[in-house]
């Protein structure tokens, strides 16, 4: 699992162009774009229409039809109960994205709002608030995705929270870099000269222009964030049975990896491929926002 | 310089307080009472019992009552009990602490050299196609479950070729195994911020110049480019004590080696608040004491720091 | 079923004593209960006199930091104390009886009021203090009144207990409060284990240390490191087995080796690699493959247990009208059970009481699955389908919670299956089961309505069931009391078998507090050259145990 803290995460949102004096060359980067965002496409396919990719009952089981190998007619083979498992990453991509998407969606809010106020309200409101993404640091992020998961049930929802306060501390960093970046450029100082206000110019010219490294955190905190819900997952901090869920695939698998080696591993090769792909669109977003 | 260092200090002090009350209130959103989960086995708890246990580790008190009685046995070094098993927090973390040092500190070396190998190679070589691989291999090491890479060499070294132990034995291999697993985890970062700061160097003009001198690339790379890339690179290092304590976590639980993971998560398990508090305590420590000696070093590596940032907080931000 | 005749074999050769009608019918009971599930070649291990010395390496499931013997009703506690401490009596699995162990001579007075020990002469504590009857009557005060000073609770087995007298040196007389007709059989439990009154001097810390506590038992504590393993080291003067063991003396091997195998996917390759001789909590998958590899699977029967039971709260009211309960009790096809998600070494319950255990009644044909007579049921309750298929009463959606610990390797895929089959009645399972974070407080809580489990039942069913806090129904039921009370004051055998009988038809067919899913079992794998046998509560014998050479 990954413990997701700025992890990959921050690391590659500010991703290497390339080696020594690469130049950016916009077709390529496109294209590039277009090979990472295809698969993702496929998979957002899966998460809003899952009938359309399979027929199989992600839920219900043959009894007579467990642990068998991958075939034709079972892709990536069958569970212990006789599911399909290829219908289960399927169906199991909806909850997936919705948990992973609370996570990051909840450290892109605070950790905006955070990284913010420290690059622009002043050197006493940067202290204060860096001392708090301090702290969010200091307390490893899967401890308080553990209390958390354990305070309320697990669920997508606790899960979602709990990791995502996990991700505050590099969406805050991030920001904060960024905005302070952006602010010390010419035209925000000649926005402000103009007699802009704070928050005009917040809104209209730092946040836009700060937004390419933050998508692209985006994108790879999904992966991060997928990651991390598998790994609470193999700690026993899952959501329940049955509904399917990717890193719960990978955890639930694992206990047959002597007898049914597909049941954890080819849940998890779509895990890494999914995650990989995060980063590489991350990457391609940084590239083409950056100026 | 003295001035600098008491305010860091301070700062320090600081952080580890805010993070103990920070737990101590989340651990107050447990759902249920420490002392009836530690007496209710499978048989029938008797009331008086419990009021009695609650009586002794002062959890009959109003909430402030009981954060300034635990911080004040923090000042005079009691961390409290174990409800679970008992023994004082700080044996049952002690006894197990080495451990974890041990697995997190040789995974720590082997994300570094792990790092050090992507970085060099992508930087020196004259293949693109290889650069490309290489480049790639960073998030793949990010995107590949510990537990499933841990599982996965387990079956195959242990169960099907029989070249290591299930259990932690002391063998080279039952060391160097979960060491791997955790390093390759903890290596992407460290290479991804190396990459890039590697990347800005050979921006700067005086990498030109010294290519127009006729310096020879791995020259640039050893003598130049990674030197003044040290200072980004060192400020990761503070931040992977979080992902190493966590890594450890899952790989202390796959390669079922005592240490801290396994006590973690009896803590949270049971909800045995004081284990959890005191852990708390331990891994702010250390997050905080190593990017304290991080930000110590660094104005030494690169006196521009103090100079520019007064507000006391020098890292450079590892994004 | 070739594989049984190896285990009557050695059960018989446990016993020295007894009719030969009760060994064949025994050894019956034995094929019946299914035994190895690959069935393929048995090895040749278990054949052959003894091996003197060696160490044997057994894989639990978990480490546990908390040996407080009282509380011994876990698995991972009761299998390291079993060779840690003996007990007054020992429950004979064959013969059905206690047998003398500590107490030579045990006999209660007729209304099951008054008990008289006889205890062994010469048989000491590991730290040197004997076990006299001075001593018994320490352990029996804690057990019955527990220890305040150490926030030890009294044994819910004891509850009777009034007072212990010691006639002489060697003669304890105990006096209960009232009538309790399984006393004695609560004396055989790993939880009323034997302990050194200097080990009762200790605080709680102290008597949960394993390395503090004391016993007069075949095996002592060595070294320990914490979470990784546990080295017990034999006792060479022990010379106080059970009277029905085949080693009287000290055990054949030097040391015991407990480390802990949490990852249930490395149990069949353990064995299979050979880098332990038993592993604990053998998941049904792997049995094939282990006996394929000329390895063992070892079935032992949990006969001091309850059977693996979905124990209903009705705190959440949705459960508080019987024939709900009973739908679900008919709308539980355990035939499936056993086909997908177990394996032939596990029994589909006839009762909430194992087959083997004295009193068992077979209720088989009461536990029929029908989801017709499920779903009419349900229907004559009120429930009725929604519109998503759950049924539904008063706004209220027929939705229930499970909850049990992670120590039973197939629970949670058991309660899988269930949740499918109750998804054909109309009823919604939330499977928490073998979540050990939620059963913390789940235990407590009587708005979660099952909690899936096997409970050791040496007082009988009653201590199980019966308080108000008792942790299965967490509700006492006045009528089920009424029937335990009258059990235990039962002074006459045939009238207290009726009654245990009529307890049972009360907790599985009428009320059906307890939806009974299959006979407690833990299947452990053993390495080819490994001789071991297990007590009526699953603990591995380690006294009696050896390796074979080579």
């Amino acid at each position: 699992m990954t413990l997701h803290l700025e992890n990959p995460a921050a690391a590659s949102a500010a991703q290497i162009t390339t080696a020594p004096a690469a130049t950016r060359r916009r077709p390529s980067a496109r294209i590039g774009l277009w090979l990472t965002a295809l698969p993702l496409i496929l998979v957002l396919g899966w998460a809003l229409f899952p009938g359309l990719f399979t027929t199989a009952d992600p839920i219900a089981g043959v009894g007579a039809e467990k642990f068998l190998a991958p075939s034709a007619q079972h892709w990536f083979g069958t569970d212990h109960l006789g599911r399909d498992i290829y219908a289960r990453v399927v169906h199991g991509t909806s909850q997936t994205l919705l948990t992973a998407g609370l996570a990051v969606l909840i450290g892109l809010v605070a950790g905006t709002i955070i990284g913010l106020i420290a690059a622009t309200a002043g050197r006493a409101a940067d202290a204060v608030t860096m001392r708090l993404v301090d702290v969010l640091l200091a307390v490893p992020g899967f401890l308080i995705s553990l209390i958390v998961v354990t305070a309320f049930q697990p669920g997508p929802i606790s899960l979602g929270v709990g990791v995502g306060i996990a991700s505050i501390a590099s969406f805050a960093r991030v920001v904060r870099s960024e905005v302070l970046r952006v602010r010390n450029l010419d035209f925000v100082e000649a926005a402000f000269l103009s007699g802009g206000t704070y928050g005009s110019v917040v809104l209209r010219h730092i946040l836009p222009n700060a937004t390419g490294p933050v998508l692209s955190l985006l994108a790879v905190d999904l992966g991060a964030a997928i990651l991390a819900i598998s790994g609470l997952g193999f700690l026993g901090f899952g959501a329940p049975p049955p509904t399917p869920e990717w890193g719960l695939l990978i955890s639930e698998g694992r206990q047959y990896l002597g007898s049914a080696w597909w049941m954890t591993s080819l849940p998890g090769l779509v895990i890494v491929a999914a995650v990989v792909l995060l980063a590489g669109f991350g990457r391609q977003l940084l590239k083409i926002f950056r100026f | 310089m003295g001035r600098y260092v008491a305010q860091r200090i301070g700062q320090a002090l600081l952080v580890i307080w805010l993070a103990y009350t920070v737990i101590f209130l989340a651990v107050q959103l447990l759902p249920s009472d420490p002392v009836t989960i530690f007496l209710s086995t499978d048989s029938a708890v008797d009331q008086a019992t419990i009021d009695n246990m609650k009586r002794q580790y002062g959890y009959d008190q109003p909430l402030l009552v009981q954060y300034f009685a635990q911080l004040g046995g923090l000042l005079t070094g009691d961390v409290g009990y174990s409800l679970a098993s008992g023994e004082p927090v700080a044996l049952r973390i002690g006894g197990v602490i080495g451990s974890t040092m041990a697995l997190a500190l040789s995974a720590f070396a082997t994300a570094v050299v792990l790092a050090l190998a992507v970085v060099v190679a992508a930087t020196l070589t004259r293949s693109a196609v290889l650069r490309k691989v290489v480049l790639n291999l960073p998030p793949l090491f990010a995107a590949v479950p510990v537990i499933w890479l841990g599982l996965v060499l387990l079956e195959l070294l242990s169960i099907r070729w029989g070249v290591m132990s299930l259990f932690p034995d002391g063998s080279f291999l039952s060391l160097a195994v979960p060491v791997f697993v955790l390093g390759v985890h903890v290596s992407a970062p460290i290479a991804q911020v190396l990459l890039k700061s590697i990347d800005t160097v050979y921006s700067q003009p005086f990498i030109d110049v010294l290519r127009a001198k006729g310096a020879s690339a791995s020259w640039i790379f050893f003598r130049h480019a990674l030197k003044n890339a040290g200072g980004p690179a060192m400020t990761i290092t503070g931040i992977t004590v979080g992902t190493l304590l966590a890594g450890s976590v899952i790989t202390e639980t796959v390669f079922a080696r005592s240490g801290l993971g396994a006590v973690v998560l009896q803590a949270v398990t049971t909800q045995d608040v004081p284990l959890v508090q005191g852990l708390v305590l331990l891994t702010a420590s250390v997050f905080v004491a190593v990017n304290l000696v991080v930000d110590l070093l660094y104005p030494l590596l690169d006196p521009r720091i103090l100079k520019s940032n007064g507000q006391g907080s020098p890292r450079v931000l590892a994004v | 079923m070739a594989t049984n005749d190896k285990k009557a074999r050695a059960r018989r050769g446990v016993r020295r004593t007894g009719a030969a009608a009760l060994l064949t019918a025994a050894a019956l009971l034995l094929t019946a209960c299914g035994g190895n599930a690959g069935g393929g070649a048995q090895p040749a291990a278990n054949s052959g006199e003894p091996v003197q010395g060696g160490t044997l390496v057994f894989a639990e499931v978990t480490p546990i930091n908390n040996f407080q013997t009282q509380s011994a009703r876990f698995y991972e506690k009761a299998n390291v104390l079993n060779s840690v401490l003996d007990r007054l009596t020992y429950f004979d699995a064959v013969s059905g009886k206690l047998v003398p162990w500590i107490a030579t001579k045990f006999s209660g007075n007729e209304d099951n009021t008054e008990f008289t020990f006889d205890i062994r002469p010469d048989v000491t504590f590991s730290d040197g203090t004997p076990l006299d009857a001075e001593a018994v009557k320490a352990n029996l005060d804690v057990l019955g009144k527990g220890l305040e000073k150490a926030q030890i609770q009294p044994n819910v087995d004891f509850s009777a207990y009034e007072s212990t007298e010691v006639v002489d040196e060697d003669t304890v007389k105990v006096q209960l409060k009232s009538a309790d007709a399984n006393f004695l059989r609560a004396t055989s439990s790993v939880a009323a284990g034997l302990v050194s009154p200097k080990t009762l001097e200790l605080d709680n810390a102290g008597q949960s240390d394993i390395a503090k506590i004391s016993g007069s038992g075949p095996f002592v504590f060595e070294s320990e490191k914490p979470d990784e393993e546990l080295v017990l080291a034999k006792r060479a003067d022990y010379a106080w087995a059970p009277e029905t063991a085949e080693n009287q003396g000290a055990a054949y091997l030097d040391k015991v080796v407990v480390k802990y195998l949490p990852e249930v996917a490395h149990r069949a390759g353990a064995v299979q690699s050979g880098q332990v001789d038993l592993v604990r909590g053998l998941q049904p998958a792997d049995e094939a493959a282990v006996a394929a590899g000329g390895n063992q699977v070892l079935p032992a029967p949990g006969i001091d247990l309850t059977a693996n039971v979905a124990a209903v709260r009705i705190g959440s009211g949705k459960l508080a009208d019987q024939k709900v309960r009973q739908a679900l009790q008919a709308g539980i096809d355990r035939q499936a059970l056993k086909d997908t998600v177990l394996s032939d070494s596990y029994e589909i319950a006839g009762s909430v009481l194992n087959h083997k255990a004295p009193g068992f009644v077979d209720l088989s044909a009461d536990l029929a699955y029908d989801p017709e007579k499920a779903k009419s049921l349900l229907d004559e309750a009120g429930w009725v389908a929604g519109a998503d298929g759950v049924r539904e009463k008063d706004g209220k959606k027929l939705e229930v919670t499970v909850t049990s610990s992670n120590n039973s390797v197939v629970i949670k895929p058991a309660f899988e299956l269930i949740e499918q089959q109750w998804r054909e009645i109309g009823v919604k399972l939330i499977n928490r089961a073998a979540d050990n974070t939620f059963l913390a407080t789940a235990l407590q809580d009587p708005e979660v309505e099952f909690f899936g489990t096997r409970q050791f039942a040496y007082g009988g069913l009653g201590p199980v069931f019966g308080p108000e806090t008792n942790t299965q129904t967490l509700n006492a039921d006045e009528e089920l009391n009424e029937l335990f009370a009258a059990e235990r004051a039962a002074a006459d055998e045939a009238k207290h078998e009726e009654l245990v009988a009529e307890e049972q038809r009360a907790l599985v067919v009428e009320k059906a507090l307890a939806l009974v899913l299959w006979d407690e079992v833990q299947v452990y794998g053993a390495h080819s050259g490994t001789n071991i046998e297990f007590t009526s509560g699953t603990a591995p014998i380690f006294q009696g145990a050896w390796k074979a050479e080579g």
